[in-house]
C-alpha cells in the first residue's frame, strides 16, 4: 500500500469518527429540545394559569414537572459519562479483547512486549474494564431517560384528552418558541445548533463519498431486498430451471413447498393448453358409424 | 520460562547452519562463473535468513536476561498490590475522564495553541 492510499485511509476513518461524533451530538441535541419543549409546557406555557385549573389538570402537570427533573437528571448523568468515556461500547469491548490477546497469547517469533509496554497494556485493560461497566451505566440511564420521555408524552396525551372533554383547547409542543422567555430561548439555541451540525454533517459526509470514490470503495449502499416473485418462481420450476435461496425461501414463507407449486404449474399448464387447443376443434357432420359409444351404459346396450 | 533454554539453543543452532550455509555458499561462487545473477539472488536470501535467525536468537536471549526483572516485578505486583497500574482505573471508576478522553484533550489544546 502507497503512503498516499494509507493517508486517504487515515483521513477516512478520521472522517468516519466525526460523522459519528456529530450524528450523537445531534442526537443529544434532540433529547435536550425534547425534554426542554415539555419543560416549556409543564412550566404552563400553553396553559393560562396551573392554579387556575382544574385539580386533576393541576396534579397531572405537576407529575410532569417532577418526572422532567427526573429525566433531566437522568440525562445529565449519561450525558457526564458519555464526555468522560468517549470509546463507544463496541469499541471498548474489541479494544478489550485486543489487550487480552497480546497479554496472554503468543506471540509468533519471540516478539513480546517488553517489561514497560507490557504494564502499560496492563494498566490500559484494566481501565478498559472500568470504562465497559461505565458505559454500561450510561446506556441504563438513557433508557430510563427514554422511557421518562415517552411515559411525559402519554401524560400530554391524558392531559390533552381531559382538556378536550372540557372542552378547552389542545396543548402540544408546538414549533413555536417564544424567544423571550428563558426556555424558549434555550430551544432557539438549540436548533441553532442543530442546523449548523446537520450542515457539517452533510459536508462530512460529501466529503467521505469524494474520498471514497477516490479509493475506489464503491458505495457501501445496501440492495434493497427483492421479494422473488411466486409466479416467477413457478414458471422457473415448470421450465425445469435451478432455483435460488432467496426462491425456496419465498416458497416456503407463502406456505408452498415444490411438490404443491408444481401441481398448480401442472395445472395451469393444462390450462394453457386448452386456451391453445379449443379455436383449432372444429365443428363438422361426421359421416359412418359413431366411434364412440354412448356414455350412458343402458343405450349401450340397446345398440 | 521452562522452554526459553531449548528455544534459545535451536535459535544458535538455525544460526550456525545459516551462517554455514552463506559461507558454502561463497566457496561455491568464488569462482570467475560464480557470479551470475541466480548466485547473487541466492546469496540474498541466504543472508535474509540469517538475519531472521539472528534476530530471534537476540530476542529469545534478551527474554531470557530479563526474564528475572520481569518475573520479580509481576510477583511484586501481586504480593504488594498494582498500585499505579490500577491509577487510570480508579480514576474512570470514581467518575473521572478516561485516558482516551484525557489525550483527546490534550491533543484539542495542543491544536489551539498552535493556531
Amino acid at each position: 500500500m502507497t503512503t498516499e492510499t494509507e493517508k486517504k485511509d487515515t483521513k477516512l476513518s478520521d472522517l468516519n469518527v466525526s460523522i459519528t461524533k456529530i450524528s450523537q451530538n445531534i442526537s443529544k441535541l434532540y433529547d435536550e429540545r425534547k425534554s426542554l419543549n415539555l419543560m416549556s409546557l409543564a412550566m404552563s406555557n400553553d396553559l393560562d394559569n396551573i392554579k387556575g385549573l382544574p385539580e386533576e389538570q393541576q396534579q397531572i402537570l405537576i407529575e410532569v414537572q417532577e418526572r422532567q427533573k427526573e429525566a433531566n437528571k437522568l440525562r445529565k448523568m449519561r450525558d457526564e459519562i458519555n464526555s468522560n468515556i468517549i470509546l463507544p461500547e463496541q469499541a471498548i469491548l474489541e479494544n478489550l479483547y485486543l489487550y487480552y490477546y497480546r497479554l496472554t497469547g503468543e506471540e509468533s517469533d519471540l516478539r513480546y512486549p517488553t517489561l514497560k509496554k507490557e504494564a502499560e497494556m496492563f494498566s490500559r485493560f484494566l481501565e478498559l474494564q472500568q470504562m465497559f461497566t461505565q458505559k454500561i451505566k450510561s446506556t441504563q440511564y438513557h433508557n430510563q431517560f427514554q422511557e421518562l420521555m415517552s411515559e411525559q408524552l402519554s401524560t400530554i396525551d391524558k392531559l390533552n384528552e381531559i382538556r378536550k372533554k372540557s372542552g378547552n383547547s389542545k396543548i402540544s409542543i408546538s414549533n413555536k418558541i417564544d424567544n423571550k422567555s428563558p426556555i424558549g430561548f434555550k430551544i432557539f439555541k438549540i436548533n441553532k445548533k442543530i442546523s449548523s451540525n446537520k450542515r457539517k454533517i452533510e459536508q462530512l459526509k460529501k466529503e467521505k463519498s469524494a474520498l471514497e470514490s477516490k479509493l475506489g470503495i464503491k458505495g457501501r449502499r445496501k440492495k434493497k431486498y427483492k421479494v422473488p416473485d411466486l409466479s416467477s418462481i413457478q414458471e422457473r420450476i415448470s421450465e425445469g430451471g435451478s432455483l435460488s435461496l432467496d426462491d425456496l425461501g419465498a416458497l416456503l414463507k407463502h406456505g408452498k413447498g415444490i411438490e404443491e407449486i408444481e401441481k398448480t404449474v401442472q395445472k395451469s399448464k393444462n390450462a394453457k393448453k386448452q386456451v391453445k387447443n379449443s379455436p383449432k376443434r372444429r365443428i363438422q357432420t361426421s359421416r359412418g358409424r359413431r366411434r364412440a359409444g354412448p356414455r350412458d351404459t343402458s343405450l349401450k346396450n340397446d345398440r | 520460562m521452562d522452554q526459553l533454554p531449548d528455544i534459545i539453543k535451536t535459535a544458535k543452532e538455525e544460526v550456525k547452519e545459516a551462517e554455514e550455509a552463506i559461507k558454502y555458499h561463497e566457496d561455491l561462487t568464488s569462482g570467475k562463473d560464480g557470479n551470475t545473477v541466480g548466485n547473487k539472488e541466492k546469496g540474498k536470501k541466504l543472508r535474509e535468513e540469517f538475519n531472521l535467525a539472528i534476530g530471534r536468537l537476540n530476542r529469545a536471549e534478551n527474554i531470557f536476561k530479563n526474564s528475572e526483572e520481569i518475573i520479580s516485578f509481576w510477583a511484586g505486583k501481586l504480593e504488594f498490590g498494582f498500585d499505579e497500574l490500577l491509577d487510570d482505573s480508579l480514576r474512570v471508576e470514581n467518575g473521572g475522564a478516561s485516558s482516551w478522553a484525557l489525550r483527546k484533550k490534550s491533543n484539542k489544546s495542543d491544536t489551539g495553541e498552535e493556531e
